[in-house]
């Protein structure tokens, strides 16, 4: 049989060679939402009198809820801004409102399945809802949620047994404006994970202002026709409540149009800073001066502007190391004939603007980009890009498209990393058919979903579907996913950089994150892509609180938990 | 549907002459699903599409289209428009220009810079197409050319800020940074108020290592907010005035008004009216412009105008709040600022003038209560933090007043010197005659500095007697 087939195809009855065969290529992403029971429409309910919130949320969060091994996805809906007044279009027949939550059966069956649960965990929560962070305030070792609201905030605890219990006003941290993005951040060192509310504009449907197209149509208002509001930062007092130091810390000292936020340690102090993505003005970065203050930098970090010194409609963020040089690299998504900005840092906590020498001016220019992550797709050991896009004034072409009553849909983007110099070379055309789609796509959530090894994604679209991206191209290389754990504080290791040591290579290092993105929480866990390569000589783990730790004697393709306290202690990088 | 196939049909016509002539076929008509709420807008674009297609071989018509859709930022549409405007007459270079623009728009750099390469080499002396061309290869990172561009312009014009500008930033690019500073300085000094060239140059200095230069620039960029040098390109001026939507006359009176232009500003108010009587916000606007011209009862009007056409805008109850303020009518003061609350009750400003009325009335607790809501809102509002701290320091309450004044000097600026002194005088009230003689002594540098000689003779005053005092014991 095998002899066969070879003479068959070496067979050439010209004399000629045969023509090599194309190989069969498949696309690199395929959407399984639908296949997989992610059965949910996102309904914005847009009207006429375009109230603003209708068009900035909403987004999605990846997480472990119930501790089984696999990823839950909790997505979030905007509802009707005032139910007084008629939509443009009615929802789809069979439609849910409010947030919903879907469980991955992954580990019970084996087969990647999702089960809608939001009623039995209660956090069905109906309202105009936009952001959403993942984090475990009280270190039980299950991951609770804060959800934004235009309107009151929301903090579910994870009970631990599929519920959640929604203890806002006991916590005190509800705050009434609309809020977008938020994060969870261990800003004081003391193990207990803090919070970080982005506040946008000071909209109310009784004051609903009236905005123009550039052709004269009505269209929603720039955030410029309202008033910036502060940010809220809740300090975690331990024992189930938090204290709001907005004022005391400094981060009330200045208002802005918050909607994204990032949290590293972004001047190399050793401790967590907070950058935020303003629309349409300076983003901030808020530097922890290690005693309870922040001090705003973000102008002599370079983090503030693009290279022209003009502020961009900042929305969402993302912050990695890019190029392997153990410097972090940002990335700001802004509206369309802006693109995004993309800061290189020297390591020293100063950034550039690099966006066109990673070859990302261009591609990005005719977008807006909202949802926005770093990650290695083909884990070639590089972090490759996505950007969930789409638009906040009217696309006149689209007035005739079947969603015509919401002309705002764009592509989104796949970027592949280059590597050396040569920057980003887009590969959405070769992404499957799911990522041709146009959609006005808002959130963006990152995460292995299957345990395959491969990132793979989940992309909110405001009046569209929840699209599940499952990766395909991830088998092109090795891979190792790390958990953290921690028994005392900070129980997953929110803010720890997670280095990959290689002999002869540059260490990968990475970071233990949920936040970033926009209004959305990504998988906790950190992933390396290793390229044909699987030889690991270590992992270092650089804890937030100070510590550091090695482990060696680990093995590729496969995914570990590092204990601390369990690895050989390290000092120095 | 209609205007599709008859795109189609020129399109076809304009194939066979191109066989006798024309090196491409004419691209068709743009489809036009243009939407707009203002009939003169609608009337503008419908008579030019029209024109366009009655006389699909006239370049005048085709550009005149492009001109309008292009005005209204539909740039992809505009883009056929002049592309057929200049196939059609190929030696007018102002169908070329404004393609190359419009390609530049739409981010099509690629497209940009082969057509203005094309108008700079026919016409050399057009600047602003030296200049496009430059930063689209600087966007494009080409950074030889985009220098090359750039050195030319300065060369041929060497009082031009944005030509030294551009130069620094592919100079930047390249590393080349110490030229790069040089030029930025260049630009600055051409024109002081060059809010990008004063950041490139800080970010240079910072390159360089020169903190000092580099904080100062940022402060110059700081304080320069978006000022750039006057454009002056008559091809985007001729395309620009045919805007004729209302948003474009209110921003057109927001500039004028921030130029110090109040009639000017007034006029373009009233001009956004009437294309759309039921736009109320030039009807907002205007009650604070006239009432700044001392036009009372017309800011009235417009008042009572805009409250018919929207009686939930805080704007507008706070606009009409500080005119009954400023007529010191309190009473209807106070009303306007409560009702503005009402429609929006995170409105810092409404809450603070609702306080400083309240005050003047005695009524310290409620004023203390607006107050501490506006601050609530907007946690960097420093005139609230202010009046809170003179409430506490009437009180007593030293050391509450001081830790509120103390949020008043979160900004540098030309209130900052009276903050001092304030937060001296406090302290000096509080017995702590050391802090108190501290924070005069700023007030005094910073009063110095800014010329404040009214503030600066206060300072000195109080100085004197806080010193006097504290030797004395």
């Amino acid at each position: 049989m095998l002899f066969t087939t070879l003479a068959l195809a070496g067979f050439n009855p010209r004399g000629r060679a045969a023509p090599a065969r194309m190989p069969v290529r498949r696309p690199l992403f395929r959407d399984a939402a639908a296949e997989t029971g992610l059965d949910c429409f996102l309904y914005v309910a847009p009207t006429r009198q375009h109230y603003m919130p209708e068009i900035i949320g909403a987004g999605v969060a990846l997480f472990d809820y119930d501790n089984d091994g696999d990823l839950d996805v909790y997505v979030l809906q905007d509802g009707p801004v005032n139910p007084g007044v008629k939509p443009l279009e009615p929802p789809p027949a069979g439609w849910k409102p409010g947030n919903r939550l879907f469980r991955n059966m992954l580990s019970e069956t084996g087969k990647l399945h999702f089960v809608d649960v939001t009623e039995k965990a209660g956090v069905g929560n109906i309202g105009i809802a936009m952001g959403v962070a993942v984090g475990d305030y009280d270190n039980d070792g299950y991951q609770d949620l804060y959800v934004t609201n235009f309107g009151h905030n929301i903090l579910y605890h994870n009970n631990g047994d599929g519920t959640f219990t929604d203890v806002t006003q006991q916590a005190g941290v509800d705050d009434p404006r609309w809020s977008t993005s938020a994060a969870w951040v261990d800003y004081d060192g003391d193990g207990l994970l803090d919070l970080f509310v982005c506040n946008y504009v000071d909209f109310t449907v009784a004051d609903n202002k009236r905005c123009y197209a550039p052709a004269g149509e009505l269209d929603y208002c720039s955030p410029r026709s309202y008033n910036p509001q502060t940010s809220r930062l809740f300090r975690n007092l331990g024992n189930g409540r938090f204290e709001d130091v907005s004022g005391s810390s400094g981060i009330g000292s200045q208002s802005g149009y918050g909607l994204g936020v990032i949290c590293a340690d972004f001047d190399r102090d050793g401790r967590a800073d907070i950058y935020v993505a303003n629309d349409s003005a300076a983003n901030f970065l808020w530097l922890n001066q290690g005693n309870g203050t922040f001090k705003e930098g973000a102008l002599e970090a370079g983090l503030a502007y693009s290279a022209d010194g003009l502020a961009k409609a900042g929305m969402g963020l993302a912050a990695d190391d890019i190029d392997n040089d153990g410097h972090l690299e940002v990335i700001v998504t802004n509206l369309t004939g802006e693109g995004v900005t993309l800061f290189r840092g020297d390591g020293e906590g100063l950034y550039d603007d690099a966006t066109a020498q990673f070859r990302l001016a261009q591609t990005t220019f005719g977008h807006t980009g909202y949802g926005v992550g770093f990650f290695d797709y083909d884990n070639d050991g590089l972090m490759d890009l996505f950007i969930a896009n789409g638009a906040m004034v009217i696309i006149e072409s689209l007035r005739a498209h079947q969603k015509g009553f919401y002309p705002y849909a764009q592509k989104n983007q796949l970027f592949h990393n280059q590597g050396a110099g040569k920057g980003f070379r887009e590969v959405t055309d070769s992404a499957g058919p799911g990522l041709q789609l146009v959609e006005v796509s808002r959130g963006a959530a990152f995460g292995d979903i299957n345990n395959d090894g491969a990132v793979d994604l989940v992309v909110t679209n405001a009046n569209g579907p929840l699209q599940l991206f499952i990766n395909e191209a991830g088998a092109q290389g090795h891979w190792l996913l790390v958990r953290l754990e921690s028994a005392k504080g900070n129980r997953f290791g929110v803010g720890a950089e997670v280095g990959l040591l290689r002999r002869g290579q540059p260490t990968l290092w990475r970071r233990a994150h949920t936040d970033g993105s926009m209004l959305s929480a990504s998988d906790i866990r950190v992933h390396f892509g290793l390229g044909n390569n699987p030889k690991i000589d270590a992992v270092a783990v650089h804890w937030p609180d100070g510590s550091k730790e090695q482990w060696g004697n680990i093995r590729a393709d496969r995914i570990v938990t590092l204990r601390k306290g369990t690895g050989r202690s390290i000092s120095g990088a | 549907m209609k205007i599709w196939r008859n795109g189609l049909i020129v399109a076809l016509l304009l194939g066979l002459s191109a066989a006798k002539g024309y090196s491409t076929s004419l691209p068709a008509l743009p489809k036009l699903d243009l939407s707009s709420d203002f009939a003169g807008v609608s009337r503008q674009i419908s008579e030019a599409n029209a024109a366009a297609h009655a006389q699909p071989n006239d370049p005048e018509a085709n550009g005149k289209l492009g001109m309008i859709l292009d005005t209204y930022q539909q740039y992809a549409a505009a883009a056929i428009c002049y592309r057929r405007a200049h196939q059609l007459a190929p030696t007018e270079f102002k169908w070329l220009y404004d393609l190359a623009y419009v390609e530049m728009k739409l981010g099509q750099y690629r497209r940009a810079v082969t057509h203005f390469r094309m108008v700079v080499k026919t016409h050399p002396d057009y600047m602003p197409a030296q200049l496009h061309l430059a930063g689209c290869l600087l966007y494009l990172h080409q950074l030889a050319e985009s220098r090359a561009v750039y050195e030319e312009i300065v060369k041929k014009y060497p009082g031009n800020p944005e030509g030294f500008y551009g130069l620094g930033r592919t100079e930047a690019e390249q590393g080349d940074t110490k030229e790069a500073a040089a030029a930025f300085q260049k630009a600055c000094e051409l024109f002081p108020r060059y809010e990008a060239a004063h950041y490139a140059l800080a970010m240079a200095y910072r390159t360089l290592g020169q903190a000092q230069k580099a904080k100062e620039q940022f402060a110059e960029y700081r304080a320069n907010t978006v000022a750039v040098p006057p454009e002056v390109d008559p091809l985007r001026a001729a395309v620009q005035q045919l805007d004729q939507t209302p948003a474009h006359y209110l921003q057109r009176g927001l500039d004028l008004e921030q130029a110090g232009d109040l009639q000017g500003a007034i006029k373009a108010h009233l001009e956004a009216i009437k294309l759309d009587p039921n736009f109320v916000q030039p009807y907002i606007n205007l009650i604070q412009l006239y009432a700044r011209a001392g036009e009372y009862e017309k800011a009235e009007q417009e008042y009572r105008a805009a409250v018919r056409l929207n009686p939930h805008r805080s704007d507008c109850y706070y606009n009409y709040g500080v005119l009954m303020f400023d007529l010191k009518k309190y009473t209807e003061a106070e009303t306007a600022f409560r009702r503005s609350i009402a429609n929006n009750p995170y409105y810092a400003q409404a809450h603070n003038n609702l306080g400083a009325l309240l005050e003047m009335q005695g009524h310290l607790h409620q004023a203390l209560n607006e107050y501490r809501q506006a601050v609530q809102a907007r946690p960097d509002y420093r005139l609230a933090h202010f009046h809170i701290g003179q409430i506490l320091a009437n009180q007593g309450d030293f050391k509450g007043a001081i830790q509120e004044f103390q949020k008043t000097l979160t900004l540098d600026d030309a209130r900052t010197p009276t903050f001092l002194l304030v937060l001296g005088i406090t302290y000096a009230r509080a017995g702590d005659s050391q802090n108190a003689v501290t924070y005069l002594q700023k007030a005094e540098a910073e009063a110095a500095a800014r010329h404040q000689t009214s503030v600066l003779a206060s300072v000195n005053h109080i100085l004197k007697e806080v010193e006097n005092h504290s030797s004395s014991h």
